[in-house]
């Protein structure tokens, strides 16, 4: 820590309101990303930019970072967290975030770290039964008649209102400040001796997002790579009013007889089906009165038989109406999804010139490696988006799309299809044992269909890429920088190897996602997949060619790369791994998604999961990397920064194998 | 005092038959493979079943060691509580993949230290 004398620490301060003052007036009538060296959206404004136009670290003082303070978040929660997934909130003296599996909201001093306060929800069945205990991300901030109210949507699936200087419940919300999630969500069964629904799970882990008083809620689910059954619990939207908790309106995500894209579901589909959830956090446009919905895949992440049809609106963005919750345009990125392609990202909203003239954009950047761009007032995609034909599937009951929807530009940040030529080349042998691994799989180019484990025709499965981990997603993101209307996306070159098996053959899944001892808990669904993952190379290695995790920068303004580097350098485990001594390996990057935030002169960006505990600054334009700063620990999720009392920080979470999760200030030092 | 303390265990384990330095040569007993079988089904199991470490799992992994291994789960898995396991425990579950892939079992149980399992390299149970 460092001492801050009375006379620097003044100064400092003077410097900073002015600094404030002049980002105030650049973004004056414009959508500029954070304002007022605040933070007050998990995106850090309601358009989720990512983007702090603070300029106090720069390239000239990256280096100098240092630790300010360190806020341990191990203890909230009856074990320890290690894959710790918050962002904070920064409104006027606090920090607001969660912590811990019980999701514990706490308000934090942006100087020194202190806990202010803590709130958490009394323990009961709702959160020993919940399938995202973990992955909490936030809060969502509001003022409700002059006073800061933060909302919190629990691992049970109730949604709380706090007094955001207390902490102590609103008593006019719902209930003594309680919301019950679960109420009016539709006519699903429930267990009444532990309170928790029969037919199916639902929880959130992310934020509401507070647009013109009404409160949008999301969702999520179970895994889906094999559930237990083909029915669950559908991701229906809601709208609550901010100030008295009242539910104002429900968007069926499954749409039922008389409603919008109902003909899509055939045969009950649409009585039975569920997930089809907004997991990803939300964004919006208030002047428009749109808040941007992104779903994912519909119950079963890979087999589609027992859900035969388009599928609307799974695997969709959806632009509703914040005040009704009508639909106001949609687009479906994935028809009849059965690769587990669920939108990861909260909708990037900005606006961009284009030869003169403004455009209103909405970006969802994807784990199919696209970024889908759509003016955001009507749904018309920016750049043009193609049905093209694609393989079908031959899996016993499955009918796969005929056709899906192709983005045209930007071009892909990530690996299309895998082919030989995709497969590593260090040297002839480990090539030819790569060849020999993906020959028992079918290859093939995006949305290559998954396949049976046991196929006649001698294959294990099938290959698709990106795959579950590849792309873009939730811990890296994406990064806009609305002043030079670029994106920033980090992504992960991951695939998939998905190998169907009848769901009467399934492996029981772990005894407390099965509530009924007496009853098997393999999985009524016709297929399931065996597992999301994709297979290693030979000894190890990865199977595909580097670079292994990348960000790219695409230029808005004509849908073209700027450029692209890798993550961080050369994993060890590929450095020093020893069939790869004496050659000359290029930087394969990380295999893992940065985690980047934006500012006015930089992009900072974190290495991510179980990478090295390293903070990276490059050149916007370039990508050129312009310094590099040890952290206490490896990142693991986007970062945030805010101005206070003239001082610049930048807080990011870390966490990881034998890495107890914590947040972590950072700043320039103060002398004396 | 040291010397003799180090001294003491060299002379027993010249004694000793050489560490197994194959997959093949009974590098876990049937006990860590029960009890990782118990684990994979009440954590693992949550995303992914038995059949994705058969066949090709091991031949991907052939040629490197358990200790790499060892490091990619105990780092990695759970995936949303990466690292929570003790080490034997994440022994155990090799322990049980090795046993699904018909390599076979031995009378001395697999350690839990990385740089030991370094030296063991993962051959499946065919040439």
């Amino acid at each position: 820590m460092t001492f801050r004398g009375w006379s620097t620490w003044a100064a400092a301060a003077l410097a900073g309101a002015l600094l404030v003052g002049l980002t105030a007036g650049a973004a004056a009538g414009q959508r500029m990303g954070t304002e007022g060296g605040e933070w007050r959206y998990w995106g850090g404004d309601e358009g989720s930019s990512r983007y702090s136009p603070l300029d106090q670290i720069d390239a000239g003082n990256f280096e100098s970072l240092e630790v300010v303070w360190r806020w341990k978040a191990a203890n909230y929660g009856p074990q320890p967290d290690f894959i710790y997934r918050a962002t904070p909130l920064k409104v006027g003296d606090k920090l607001f975030t969660v912590a811990g599996s019980r999701r514990a909201v706490v308000a934090i001093d942006p100087a020194t770290g202190e806990t202010l306060w803590m709130w958490r929800m009394r323990n009961n069945p709702r959160w020993e039964a919940s399938t995202r205990q973990n992955y909490g991300k936030g809060v969502a901030y509001a003022e409700v008649d002059g006073r800061g109210v933060i909302y919190v949507i629990t691992p049970g699936y109730y949604m709380a209102a706090l007094d955001a200087e207390t902490g102590v419940p609103i008593p006019y919300f719902g209930m003594n400040g309680i919301v019950d999630l679960h109420l009016g969500l539709g006519d699903y069964p429930v267990d009444a001796d532990r309170g928790i629904l029969s037919s199916g799970d639902i929880t959130s882990s992310s934020a509401p997002i507070v647009v013109n008083g009404v409160i949008v809620v999301g969702n999520s689910h179970d895994r889906g790579y094999y559930p237990r059954r083909p029915e669950n619990v559908p991701g229906h939207i809601r709208g609550y009013d901010a100030k008295t908790g009242e539910m104002i309106w429900k968007f069926n995500v499954v749409p039922g007889p008389g409603e919008f894209g109902h003909d899509t579901w055939e045969g009950d589909s649409w009585k039975y089906t569920g997930n089809v959830s907004a997991w990803a956090p939300l964004s919006a446009d208030s002047e428009l009165d749109i808040v941007y919905v992104t779903t994912d895949t519909p119950t079963n992440d890979y087999y589609g038989g027992d859900r035969l049809g388009g599928n609307l609106f799974g695997t969709s963005i959806i632009a509703l109406n914040a005040r009704t919750g009508e639909r106001v345009w949609h687009f479906q990125m994935v028809h009849h999804d059965i690769w587990n392609y669920d939108n990861p990202n909260a909708p990037k909203v900005l606006d961009v010139m284009q030869d003169g003239r403004r455009v209103p954009m909405v970006i969802e950047t994807t784990k199919q490696g696209w970024a889908y761009v759509f003016n955001r007032e009507n749904g018309v995609p920016v750049w043009p988006i193609e049905e093209m034909p694609v393989p079908q599937s031959d899996t016993p009951g499955e009918r796969t799309s005929p056709t899906q929807p192709f983005v045209t530009k930007p071009a892909a940040f990530e690996l299309q299809g895998v082919t030989e030529d995709d497969l590593i080349d260090f040297t002839p042998e480990l090539r030819a044992a790569a060849l020999e691994l993906a020959g028992e799989y079918r290859m093939g180019p995006r949305f290559n269909p998954p396949s049976l484990l046991n196929h006649p025709d001698g294959t294990k499965g099938a290959f698709h890429a990106p795959g579950a981990n590849g792309g873009a997603n939730i811990p890296g993101g994406s990064s806009i920088d609305p002043e030079n209307g670029i994106l920033y996306v980090a992504s992960q070159r991951g695939h998939s190897v998905i190998s169907l098996v009848p769901g009467s053959s399934a492996q029981p899944r772990p005894s407390n996602l099965c509530p009924d001892p007496a009853v098997p808990c393999a999985s009524s669904a016709t297929y399931v997949a065996t597992g999301p993952g994709g297979i290693r190379g030979p000894q190890g290695l990865p199977l595909l060619k580097p670079p292994y995790g990348a960000i790219t920068a695409i230029d808005l303004k004509t849908g073209d790369h700027l450029w692209r580097i890798p993550n961080g350098d050369t994993p060890d485990n590929i450095k020093n791994h020893r069939a790869l001594q004496g050659l000359d390996i290029p930087n394969t990057g990380k295999n893992a998604h940065a985690n980047i935030l934006t500012t006015k002169t930089l992009l900072i960006y974190g290495e991510g999961r179980g990478q090295e505990p390293i903070l990276h600054a490059v050149d916007k334009m370039t990508g050129e990397e312009i310094g590099r700063v040890e952290l206490p620990a490896t990142t693991n999720t986007a970062m945030m920064s805010y101005m206070h009392d003239g001082r610049q920080f930048i807080v990011l979470a870390v966490a990881g194998a034998g890495v107890e999760a914590e947040l972590v200030a950072l700043a320039l030092p103060i002398r004396p | 005092m040291l010397a003799i303390a180090t001294a003491l265990p060299t002379s027993a384990q010249e004694a000793q038959v050489a560490p197994p330095s194959s997959t093949r040569e009974g590098v876990y007993t049937e006990e860590q493979a029960e009890r990782g079988k118990e684990i994979m089904r009440d954590i693992c199991a949550e995303c992914h079943m038995d059949d994705e470490f058969m066949g090709t799992f091991i031949k991907s992994w052939a040629g490197a060691s358990v200790g790499d291994l060892f490091e990619e789960v105990s780092t990695k898995m759970p995936e949303d509580r990466p690292g929570s396991m003790r080490p034997r425990e994440y022994a155990q579950v090799l322990a049980y993949i090795f046993q699904l892939n018909g390599l076979p079992a031995g009378e001395v149980p697999m350690s839990s230290s990385i740089e030991e399992l370094r030296e063991i390299i993962i051959e499946g149970s065919q040439g």
